[in-house]
């Protein structure tokens, strides 16, 4: 139909204003869907810290709280597991492997993980991936470590580089364990999980740390030499908690009901996907929040193209009547304005998800290893259709304004110009 | 037009009978006994702005409907006629020129020619009867009113001059050769002398095709070019 041809040209002729017009729109289309990804990627990056682990066993607190210091390595244990509790659990038939987590040691600000080498077997993140080694391999003798790779990355560290563990947290402690010093045999590759954050060394190694020490303070004179530590029993008495596989899922709530009515001492046992699901509903308002914003944007995109349309319209005003006067009809000038802004908005989201495209390829390497997201390239997803549907009628519901508009003018001046 | 019967020897292009129109009851702008413009005959319609100008060129385009009494081209009764129908019915049987701004500053000077045949079938009809295609019509319009220039054809019309850029209006409105051709104040923005070659122009091609022209102007002395004049009264 000749009126469609006349929009495209009449818009070629404003290709100034309708090339900015679709890059607003553009942009905020491709906020929207990133957002929108970004949303989706982190909520099950998020739900996949752990994978594969079927519970999780700690000290009597609450989910949430287990979950946080045991996984995210977010506050503190208030209360330990008796080692001889572990091992009892970790020799019921149903269980298959058992990862043991000592906390409460750092290096420069990371925390160090005591954890035996069953951890780079059998831990899973993200779709049951396994743990990979960017360089090195596991810690073999008693003061081997292995960092996480931000660790690696923040503090600049190679393989066989020696570093000092010191009791407790933050950056500035006082009490260093300098006089064992551990030696890194193994980087991590990036996870995108707090296991970048962390340096791993054997339980043994946080026992023989701990050998002079006692309620958290070194003893005077009582100095166990790092040589001296070789030839004591360093089986550690407690630790902080551990992640329980199993050989059959199904027997997984027996053992949690057994694990919760332990009689030696109060044990908890969690579900991590329930646990990790209960948290992230926590993170609900921040995710609405980002998705509000995102809203906006796209909701300041078609004002612009609005105000665009609307600004034209005067100048347009002959433009409608010369087309009156050749038989248009008032509503197949609705039509051409509508049409107008449906077909920059089409244009809009089509570059929109271009340049979406285009940044996930060029940002991809940046962002898996920053964030630990990876994003891929993909056709949108049911929800990101959605949204382009919904802006897609949002801008032809904004293009019935200045639709209307000249509906009205092509009504009141007919084929008579007002100049 | 299958509804309307066209009788081109017997009827007169316009016929208008006890006309009035009012925005608002009680304040008419216009009051035209009666009016009877023949086929071919060339019309001078002269008036002051606030004669109601405007408003009987929207009655005879149909864009507006007369408040009393009633307006017939071609012998049919625009009242009689839907809103669609009468859009269709401009687009079939009416040219018009206006004052200034013309042409759709998006299209060179061969598509705004063109514009017409798009919208009426019956005039791109019109058009391949007698040439032997539309471009060839419009480019001999554009050669009668002394735009011979094929390089100009081309160009985007805001570089042509106000007198040129009525002159391709003129060509649009004559295109598909409409029965009547409205023009309002066509040249009130040329000078004296473009506007003599212009409406002479205008006057020849008319009358080649056998077109009525109403031709509108406040001023009196373009009258002398006219079969015909009427003089509209500010009411």
């Amino acid at each position: 139909m000749a009126m469609w041809s006349l929009a495209v040209k009449s818009l070629k002729n404003r290709a100034g204003s309708a090339t900015l017009t679709v890059l607003t729109i553009a942009i905020s289309v491709m906020l929207l869907l990133g957002v929108e990804q970004v949303r989706t990627e982190a909520r099950t990056s998020f739900a996949n810290t752990v994978s594969g682990t079927d519970l999780i066993v700690g000290a009597r607190t609450g989910q949430t709280q287990l979950l946080l210091y045991s996984v995210f390595h977010i506050g503190h244990a208030s209360n330990n597991v008796g080692w001889d509790s572990y091992r009892a659990i970790a020799a019921h038939p149903q269980v298959e492997w058992t990862i043991p987590l000592l906390l409460g040691d750092s290096h420069r600000g990371f925390r160090v993980l005591g954890t035996s080498a069953d951890f780079f077997r059998h831990y899973r993140y993200a779709r049951a991936r396994a743990l990979a080694f960017s360089a090195g391999q596991p810690f073999d003798d008693l003061f081997d470590v292995v960092i996480g790779a931000q660790v690696a990355r923040e503090l600049n560290y190679q393989i066989g580089q020696q570093v000092v563990v010191a009791h407790g947290m933050g950056s500035t402690s006082f009490s260093r364990h300098d006089d064992k010093p551990f030696r890194i045999v193994g980087i991590l590759a990036p996870t995108g999980t707090p296991v970048d954050r962390t340096l791993m060394v054997s339980p043994e190694a946080i026992q023989a740390i701990h050998l002079d020490f006692q309620a958290g303070v070194q003893l005077p004179g009582q100095v166990v030499s790092a040589e001296d530590a070789r030839q004591q029993d360093l089986t550690p008495t407690q630790l902080t908690a551990f992640m329980v596989g199993l050989k059959s899922r199904r027997s997984t709530f027996a053992l949690q009901r057994a694990i919760n009515n332990y009689r030696k001492e109060p044990l908890q046992a969690i579900l991590p996907g329930v646990a990790l699901a209960e948290l992230w509903s926590l993170m609900r308002v921040a995710e609405q929040a980002l998705l509000v914003v995102s809203a906006a944007v796209v909701f300041s995109g078609l004002a612009g193209l609005l105000t665009v349309l609307l600004s034209g319209l005067n100048a347009r005003r002959r433009e409608i009547a010369i087309l009156r006067s050749l038989g248009a009809r008032p509503w197949q000038l609705l039509a051409l304005l509508t049409f107008e802004a449906a077909l920059l908005t089409l244009l809009g989201s089509a570059l929109g998800m271009a340049l979406l495209y285009i940044a996930i390829v060029l940002g991809q390497p940046l962002f898996e290893q920053w964030v630990g997201l990876g994003l891929e390239v993909a056709l949108p997803s049911t929800r990101q259709w959605i949204f382009l549907a919904l802006v897609q009628g949002a801008g032809i519901l904004t293009g019935l304004i200045p639709g209307w508009r000249a509906y009205r003018y092509s009504l009141a001046d007919g084929i008579c110009i007002r100049i | 037009m299958s509804s309307s019967k066209i009788q081109p020897a017997i009827e007169p292009a316009i016929e208008i009978d006890g006309l009035g129109f009012a925005w608002r009851p009680g304040e008419d702008v216009l009051d035209i006994a009666e009016l009877v413009v023949a086929r071919g005959e060339r019309l001078f319609v002269q008036g002051r702005s606030g004669s109601g100008k405007s408003t009987l060129l929207n009655l005879i385009g149909g864009i507006v409907l007369p408040t009393r009494g009633q307006v017939r081209l071609l012998g049919t009764p625009l009242q009689a006629l839907g809103g669609a129908a009468r859009d269709r019915f401009r687009a079939d049987h009416l040219g018009v020129i206006f004052q200034l701004f013309n042409l759709l500053p998006y299209l060179s000077v061969l598509e705004n020619v063109l514009l017409p045949c798009h919208f009426s079938a019956q005039r791109r009809q019109r058009v391949l009867a007698r040439a032997p295609s539309l471009d060839a019509e419009a480019i001999r319009l554009l050669e009668r009113l002394e735009l011979p220039d094929p390089e100009l054809w081309r160009r985007s019309v805001s570089q042509l001059s106000v007198g040129q850029q009525q002159r391709v209006a003129a060509a649009r409105a004559l295109m598909g050769g409409p029965e009547i051709i409205i023009a309002d104040e066509p040249t009130s923005a040329l000078d004296a002398q473009s506007r003599d070659a212009f409406i002479e122009l205008l006057l020849q091609e008319c009358a080649l095709q056998g077109t009525t022209l109403l031709f509108v102007s406040h001023d009196a002395a373009l009258a002398s070019h006219f079969d015909r004049t009427l003089v509209l009264e500010v009411l």
